[in-house]
């Protein structure tokens, strides 16, 4: 059962191709992270499965509708861009926008939101008091107050310090466990990590990268090495001559060094053992934004 | 479409108007602006005119004759016209001032005059100076020219006051010296003389069983009830939906509108904002209507307006509403700030406004070619056709069905309209699109 499912889906804006043929499977109850850098798309695609705008080729169902219409009210929605009516009061504001989903939000249940956001103290006061912060706190909870079965983010974390990014994280993830699905952007790779099942990499309007963490490092990734070495004088500092090494980045106190599969990790330890004295040597797995820029260069040349 | 969430949406648009401070100025502003004529007359008119005014007078006629006449009718009119019944002053004193006559074949020594006189005028020491020609006793003979004149000068026109008591005083004087200097017997000349009056009256009506001329307040009626109708209605719409324009804009610039499209469609969200619209102007008209026809019905003048005109009133203000705040919504989407709004907005405001500058016209011959076209033209016949049907003796019964139906066609098609330049405007950041663009919306969809 997959909550949203997109066939071939196309948009362009006069001569510029916003979406070329995406096709998408969202499973129920996932946390699928859509990322790419900005303008690669995500907005766009974000924008057709709400059916604020329509595609120009493919289908696009969601929760089993082809009509947004008919599952509006099960869909919760932050676009990138949000604003509130700065004349209301956080209150009514969030009993406007229950009642568009077609559900009656009783004071006890706005309360406890708010008090969850700590914000309890401005529950009577207008929009227009609130900090930046507390608006997207609001704004927040203004898209989840009617338990919606599935959510779609627009960069939910953009604007929020750590310590409310980590309550939006964890509420995301209470949500998830009680049944929601979670669709979300980003172009923090790091947070798409970490929290996502499901991961959909667009570029220049392409999907480019589709499945778990787990295979898309399998698939796209090659083994990474992280190395700090105490060069002893005369020993030759270079590593890209090590047997099995394709790239080198220098990242201050330490090289990372991208591996040829099949590469010799023992042997390239002994050698560096003989040129200096090893203070780190970490094996890791390609991070997304490794992955991503790889496919990046690619395209370029 | 989603009723519910349009209900949602137009609940939360009326009661954001409602609760504003323009609507409560509106509420005060508007009955002060449609009887601010009344209102400011009858403050002038309590405040009364405790002012002396100084006229200076030249009568150049044979032994200056005219001049005591002129000074009579001061005394009179400064001993009892210009007090109320309680004594108190209400209209300015007059005092005359004697010019020293000027001999009348000395052109120069009369310019000098003149021009002398006119600088007390101008410096605020005289309000008008008369001069009362040599000849004015003399019957009329053509070429007399300014010598047979009687010529009042003053840089406030406006003021009619001593220009009426010269007017009322001296001619008449004028006459019967002349009918002395000529023998005849001018009383008996002037009982025949007299025309008998032509005066404007109302209909005549049965009224407790009795028969009578409708009153001079039912007269007054039959002008004051077409253009109260028509700037009520003029108002009450405009009040309604102007706002339309500003708002959609502002939750473009504040970035509102995205998130309402995740719950609403972009027609459901114009159609709510267009039923809060609607929701406001009836309020307006229902507060405004219902202190009018209380205050009609207080006066005995409720009859003057129909039931059907009522019905109709009703009718086109919610169409009229719904009308123009389509062409408010879409311009507040095609735009992205107020200023490009007004611009944009521009000539449909000034054909919603054209019946306003055709009051007259229409009120003198309702059913002419300026009041026929304007009361079908689905723009200005919410108002037109409204003031046309209480202006008596009304109109056929066709017309406001025909026009009724015309302005409901039109409204379809702006509203439909509207939601397609609304759709694809709604989310559009940065320049506001050009009447070009807002075209090809439309066809394009």
């Amino acid at each position: 059962m997959h909550a949203i499912e997109m066939e071939n889906v196309t948009k362009t804006f006069g001569a510029h191709s916003a979406v070329e043929a995406l096709s998408l499977r969202v499973p129920v109850g996932s946390v699928y992270g859509f990322i790419g850098p900005n303008g690669s798309g995500k907005t766009t695609t974000l924008r057709m499965i709400m059916h604020i705008i329509h595609p120009d080729q493919g289908r696009i169902a969601v929760l089993g509708e082809q009509s947004c219409a008919a599952a509006n009210d099960r869909i919760g929605y932050l676009p990138e861009e949000r604003g509130l009516y700065r004349q209301m009061k956080v209150v009514e504001l969030l009993r406007f926008f229950a009642q568009l989903k077609g559900h009656a939000a009783t004071r006890a249940e706005i309360n406890s939101w708010l008090d969850r956001m700590d914000l309890s103290d401005w529950a009577d006061r207008k929009v227009e008091a609130l900090s930046k912060g507390m608006s997207q706190k609001v704004q927040f909870i203004a898209t989840v107050i009617a338990r919606p079965q599935l959510l779609l983010l627009d960069e939910p974390f953009s604007g929020l310090d750590p310590i409310n990014a980590e309550v939006v994280r964890k509420i995301l993830l209470e949500l998830v466990r009680a049944g929601t699905t979670v669709l979300f952007s980003t172009h923090d790779m790091a947070v798409a990590e970490t929290l996502c099942d499901w991961i959909l990499m667009i570029y220049k309007g392409r999907k480019v990268l589709d499945g778990t963490l787990r295979q898309i490092q399998q698939e796209h990734g090659s083994d990474v090495l992280r190395v700090a070495v105490d060069w002893t004088d005369g020993s030759n500092r270079q590593l890209l001559d090590l047997p099995g090494v394709a790239k080198v980045t220098d990242l201050g106190n330490m090289q990372e060094l991208r591996l040829l599969a099949g590469a010799d990790r023992h042997r390239i330890l002994e050698l560096l053992m003989q040129r200096g004295k090893v203070e780190h040597f970490e094996l890791t797995r390609p991070s997304l934004k490794d992955i991503f820029l790889q496919i990046a260069d690619g395209d370029e040349s | 479409m989603n009723a519910r969430k349009t209900r949602i949406i137009a609940a939360r648009e009326y009661f954001a108007a409602v609760r504003s401070k323009s609507f409560i100025i509106s509420l005060v502003l508007l009955p002060v602006f449609m009887s601010g004529g009344v209102i400011a007359q009858k403050v002038g008119q309590k405040i009364g005119d405790t002012s002396t005014y100084r006229v200076a007078v030249m009568d150049c006629s044979p032994g200056a004759s005219l001049y005591g006449t002129i000074a009579d009718a001061v005394r009179r009119h400064n001993e009892r016209e210009i007090f109320d019944g309680s004594g108190r002053q209400m209209r300015g004193r007059f005092v005359l001032e004697s010019i020293a006559p000027v001999d009348w074949n000395d052109p120069a020594a009369l310019d000098r005059e003149r021009l002398s006189l006119s600088d007390r005028v101008r410096n605020g020491q005289l309000l008008a100076f008369v001069e009362i020609g040599p000849a004015v006793l003399s019957p009329p003979k053509s070429g007399a020219g300014d010598a047979a004149t009687i010529r009042y000068s003053t840089n406030r026109p406006i003021y009619m006051d001593f220009f009426a008591l010269l007017q009322r005083a001296v001619p008449s004087e004028v006459v019967q010296k002349r009918f002395a200097n000529a023998g005849a017997e001018y009383q008996k000349l002037q009982q025949l003389t007299t025309p008998p009056p032509v005066i404007q009256c109302g209909l005549v009506e049965s009224s407790n069983g009795k028969i009578k001329y409708q009153s001079q307040s039912g007269q007054i009626a039959n002008i004051a009830v077409p253009i109260v109708m028509v700037m009520l209605i003029f108002l009450v719409t405009l009040i309604g939906t102007s706002p339309i324009a500003a708002n959609v804009v502002e939750e473009k610039q504040l970035r509102i509108a995205e998130v309402l499209l995740g719950s609403v469609t972009p027609f459901e969200l114009m159609i709510g904002k267009l039923l809060g619209g609607v929701g406001v102007s009836l309020t307006l008209a229902a507060i405004f209507f219902g202190g009018a026809y209380y205050l009609a019905y207080s006066f005995g003048m409720s009859g003057y307006v129909s039931v059907q005109s009522i019905g109709w009133f009703f009718f086109f203000t919610i169409v009229g509403t719904f009308m123009y705040g389509s062409v408010f919504a879409a311009a507040g989407a095609a735009c992205s700030n107020f200023k490009e709004v007004q611009s944009f907005i521009m000539p449909v405001m000034l054909l919603i406004a054209l019946p306003m500058f055709v009051l007259g016209p229409v009120l003198q011959n309702p059913s002419g070619a300026v009041g026929m076209t304007l009361s079908f033209f689905p723009l200005s016949a919410p108002t037109v056709m409204v003031m046309r049907l209480v202006i008596p003796p009304g109109v056929p019964v066709w017309q406001p069905i025909v026009a009724g139906a015309s302005t409901l066609a039109a409204t379809v098609a702006f509203v439909w309209a509207a939601g397609r330049i609304f759709r694809v405007g709604i989310l559009m950041q940065g320049k506001g699109a050009n009447y070009a663009a807002v075209l090809r919306w439309v066809l394009r969809g």
